[in-house]
């Protein structure tokens, strides 16, 4: 592992000394002779690298959590002076030291990050719910985003027929409506052979998009719009965007666990055979269309759950959520990081919402272009067809190889 | 003896090609029928018919007595009829022990939430089924590769995995379809010896092979195909002195 965290720090180090001079750069644009003039400017560069250094601690914990199932290599020369410490890096204690320092973090970001967060949180959910179909199951959906917007409705719709309706309360129902919703689309095509589902939620959720997006009910074109104060119940000290935060990174804790644990048990060990072989899953005692059916199922009821908390920070919902482009999106963060990897596709998602994030602010580019998030999908695009090529199995591979339990001994 | 697994008039068309047509067969426990024939004689396809791959187009197939015809693979496999494939069909990216453990996946309770709080229950079905399949990797020694995935492993390795995975559904009946193909001589003499053992645990056996001796040595019974119909059937004596099983081999074995 180590060799590869040090080729990527290196990388890293290499891109900025690279990109620095040119984010540094800002153009300016004289109207009365209309020349181009170059500006340097010191703290565009540093604003944009010390932002982005938030998005490399995010990569290196990933990485990090993903090869702690591998044994490390103590006798590694860079890690051999630490080499003392080995029997405390070993100890399982850093998992929930992770989980307060980044639940704590709502104390100490200040309001456009914790912003940012929540987003990303949300994004993270949703790249790990697609990953269930797509990663361990290995069926297509191209239309992920239909169930996040049916989850965003259904909270925003229920929230103004149910007034002072506590998410708490509405998350169970999302999640098993949501669930239903991907059981009653998967299955006529999950009995058919081929990647039916990928054409179908495709479908659906064009088809979602123009029924929202015509309906009165749904506030068609315009959307709907909430109260937050309303929906979120501050937790006295904090503000509500700090209480959100705080929901969307406990949502996202435990679905990572939940996953986890799917993932390394029967179910999961099920999902993985149907991805390597079906013909001889099927052949070994598996029910494939039942088991495709449950993957596909919970997939959508996390989409949904996740459409519920981008109600809780935005309140605010449109058709655009159920766009193609949100599950293009969502897809690429999950190829790009790792087919079947559990870190390797909140990775995946830390990198495509971040960066372009932070490309927003880079001034260079709000020169060049501002209307750059235009270009998003083209770039995603780009990122999905270099990875099938070089490095299909993402950043992060999967690797099942691990046994929680055994037998005492 | 009762037969285990019969058939009666199974056949199998492909549009026009009649791929098996109208076999009968019957195989019980401790026994081993060996099916042999020419290349594309419709040996696998029959498989295919068994396991519930293929729907057959004619006749029935019985498992103790009860008709089995048109289930799906995987009911044939609660059933308890197991099967290798011919052209291996491992889960590459699972481990060797992964892979057995999958085949224990019908006889474990399926309750998520047991597996999302791991209850007691579920730790003990875990940890049960990580024994056995490591005893079943053993039986076919590949105790030391048990942490390999699937897709690194050995040729002759692989077919054995095939072999641990197919038992760790507990079957009755085991199909094995060419379980020695590609192996050197001291390699099929460990598949015979692997095959004799699985015979010992009262298994009953319908082998496909192409290697002569090696069929000769185990079989109780050998059918011979060609075409799809059955040209001979009887103990390896009587079938090695058939002129239509010498005929239908003539130039075409090498
Ligand atoms: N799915 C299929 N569709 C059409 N034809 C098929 C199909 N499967 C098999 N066949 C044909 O049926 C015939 C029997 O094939 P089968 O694979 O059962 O032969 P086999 O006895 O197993 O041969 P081998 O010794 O080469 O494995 C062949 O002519 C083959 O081309
Ligand atoms: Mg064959």
């Amino acid at each position: 592992m180590f060799t590869r965290l040090r080729n990527y720090i290196l990388g890293f180090l290499g891109l900025a000394f690279i990109t620095f001079p040119f984010l540094w750069l800002s153009l300016k644009y004289n109207y009365a002779t209309g020349n181009v003039a170059t500006v340097l400017n010191w703290a565009h560069g540093v604003k944009f690298f010390s932002n982005l250094t938030v998005a490399f601690a995010i990569v290196a914990i990933l990485m990090a959590l993903h090869y702690s199932n591998k044994k490390w290599n103590w006798s590694h020369p860079i890690l051999l002076t630490l080499r003392p410490l080995a029997p405390l890096v070993e100890q399982p204690w850093w998992t929930p030291f992770l989980m307060v320092v980044v639940l704590s973090a709502a104390f100490y970001l200040d309001h456009k990050s914790l912003g940012l967060g929540c987003m990303l949180g949300i994004y993270m959910i949703l790249a790990l719910g697609l990953n269930i179909t797509i990663g361990f199951t290995g069926l297509l959906v191209l239309g992920y985003a239909a169930f996040y917007a049916f989850g965003a409705y259904l909270f925003a719709l229920a929230q103004q027929y149910i007034p002072g309706l506590q998410w708490w309360v509405a998350f169970p129902f999302i999640f098993v409506l949501g669930s239903a919703l991907g059981w009653v689309i998967g299955l006529p095509c999950l009995r058919l052979r081929g990647d039916y589902l990928a054409i179908v939620t495709l479908g659906f959720a064009e088809s979602f998009k123009e029924l929202i997006g015509n309906l009165n009910l749904t506030g068609s074109d315009i959307g709907l719009s909430l109260s937050a104060r309303s929906m979120v119940k501050a937790i006295p000290g904090l503000t509500v965007l700090q209480t959100t935060y705080i929901i969307v990174t406990v949502f996202l804790f435990v679905i990572l666990f939940a996953i986890r644990r799917l993932y390394l048990s029967p179910i999961g060990r099920a999902w993985v055979a149907i991805r390597e072989d079906e013909v001889a899953a099927n052949s070994m005692g598996i029910d494939v269309v039942r088991m495709k059916l449950l993957a596909f199922a919970i997939s959508a009821g996390i989409g949904a759950v996740a459409g519920m908390l981008f109600i809780l920070y935005s309140s605010y919902i449109n058709p655009a959520t159920a766009a193609f482009e949100q599950s293009v999106i969502i897809l690429a963060m999950v190829v790009l990081g790792g087919l079947g990897s559990i870190y390797g596709v909140m990775l995946g998602a830390a990198l495509l919402y971040l960066i372009p994030e932070f490309l927003r602010d880079s001034q260079l580019i709000q020169d060049f272009s501002p209307n750059f998030s235009d270009y998003r999908l083209l770039i995603f695009g780009a990122i999905m067809v270099a990875m099938m090529l070089l490095r299909p199995q993402g950043l992060l591979g999967s690797h099942r190889h691990k046994h929680e339990i055994k037998r005492d001994t | 003896m009762n037969p285990l697994l019969h058939t009666s008039k199974l056949g199998k068309t492909f549009g026009g090609l009649k791929a098996v047509q109208s076999i009968d067969l019957s195989v019980a426990s401790n026994q081993i029928l060996s099916i042999i024939g020419p290349n594309g004689a419709g040996k696998t396809t029959l498989f295919n018919c068994l396991s519930g791959i293929y729907k057959p187009d004619d006749g029935d197939v019985f498992f103790e007595g009860i008709n089995i015809t048109g289930l799906k693979p995987y009911q044939i496999c609660h059933l308890g009829i197991a099967r290798t494939f011919q052209n291996i069909r491992l889960f590459p990216g699972l481990s060797a022990l992964d892979n057995v453990m999958i085949g224990q996946f019908h006889r474990r309770r399926l309750h998520p939430l047991a597996m999302l709080f791991r209850s007691e229950n579920y730790r003990n079905e875990e940890a049960v089924g990580y024994e056995a399949a490591l005893e079943l990797l053993d039986f076919v020694g590949l105790s030391e590769v048990a942490h390999t995935g699937a897709r690194n492993l050995a040729y002759g390795l692989q077919r054995r995995l095939e072999i641990a995975r197919a038992l760790a559904t507990s079957p009755r009946v085991l199909l094995l379809d060419e379980p020695a193909a590609g192996m050197n001589p001291s390699e099929a003499e460990h598949m015979v010896d692997l095959i004799q053992r699985l015979r010992g645990r009262g298994l009953a056996i319908i082998l496909i092979e192409h290697h002569m001796k090696v069929v000769m040595q185990i079989s109780d019974h050998i059918m011979v195909l060609d075409h799809g119909e059955t040209i001979a059937t009887g103990t390896p004596e009587e079938v090695r002195n058939d002129p239509k099983v010498i005929a239908a081999y003539l130039g075409k074995e090498s």
